[in-house]
């Protein structure tokens, strides 16, 4: 890993096109301005980790069974499935 | 265009192809996505154009949560081009375990699509309302129940 020191104010650039400056520091709190092109998503490492992991979990792996989906799903809808009263 | 997809070859015109600038997390490479209806099914596919195994099944979230709602941020309005909110179509992308009934939505990232510029995005929101694994089943349940008991009060 890579380590800069910087003070507010001034930046690093990542590739030719993303640049991060140092905002403001308060505390341990630091805050990053991204400068980044559209196509080039940013986010807060652990939410883009959950987000990813999510996205891998819910890729198509094998056939999906549509139609017992469907069938869940209408059922619990109409209220034919075993009804369950969520706690208050 | 004919493409190779999970579902099999289909036929796809270039109207439906939807650029997701950002692709999506973790899938950042592929960019052209196409919505797949089902007939008779609130679940549709989300297939990728560029890889034929990728594939997402979606919903819409409003069947789980009737009052779910997205704020988008200055930035991905500009992302997306939206110019009015009714641009927008908003899927959450369903979770399928081995058991179906504890297949989960995700709405703290939906996927957000402009149909008028066919434009699409995996959106993140920050407000701590939702959460990566809503359980499809048992939050229909529970919006029936709120909503019976509304009616009811």
């Amino acid at each position: 890993m890579l380590v800069l020191t910087r003070k507010i104010d001034q930046g690093i650039m990542i590739g030719d096109n993303v640049k991060v400056i140092i905002v403001d520091v308060r505390g341990d709190q630091v805050k990053l301005g991204i400068e980044a092109p559209r196509e080039v998503v940013v986010h807060r490492e652990e939410i883009y980790r959950e987000i990813q992991a999510e996205n891998a979990r819910a890729a198509l792996k094998t056939a999906v069974d549509l139609r017992k989906m469907q069938e869940a799903f209408a059922s619990r809808k109409s209220g034919q499935g075993k009804p369950r009263v969520p706690s208050e | 265009m004919v493409v190779a997809t999970r579902l099999g070859e289909l036929n796809v015109e270039e109207k439906d192809i939807v650029q997701f600038p950002q692709g999506i997390l973790g899938f950042e490479e592929y960019k052209r996505y196409t919505v797949i209806e089902q007939e008779d099914s609130v679940f549709s596919f989300l297939q990728s154009i560029d890889e034929p195994e990728l594939a997402f099944v979606v919903m819409y979230p409003e069947l789980v949560d009737g009052s779910y709602s997205v704020a988008l941020t200055k930035e991905q309005i500009a992302l997306l081009e939206i110019d009015n909110p009714s641009d927008g179509l908003v899927y959450g992308i369903v979770t399928v375990p081995e058991k179906v009934s504890e297949m989960t939505i995700n709405l703290q990232a939906p996927i957000v699509i402009n149909k008028n510029k066919n434009l699409g995005a995996q959106i993140v929101l920050m407000d701590g309302k939702y959460h990566t694994r809503h359980n499809v089943l048992a939050e229909l349940q529970a919006s029936a129940y709120y909503e019976a008991k509304k009616a009811n009060a």
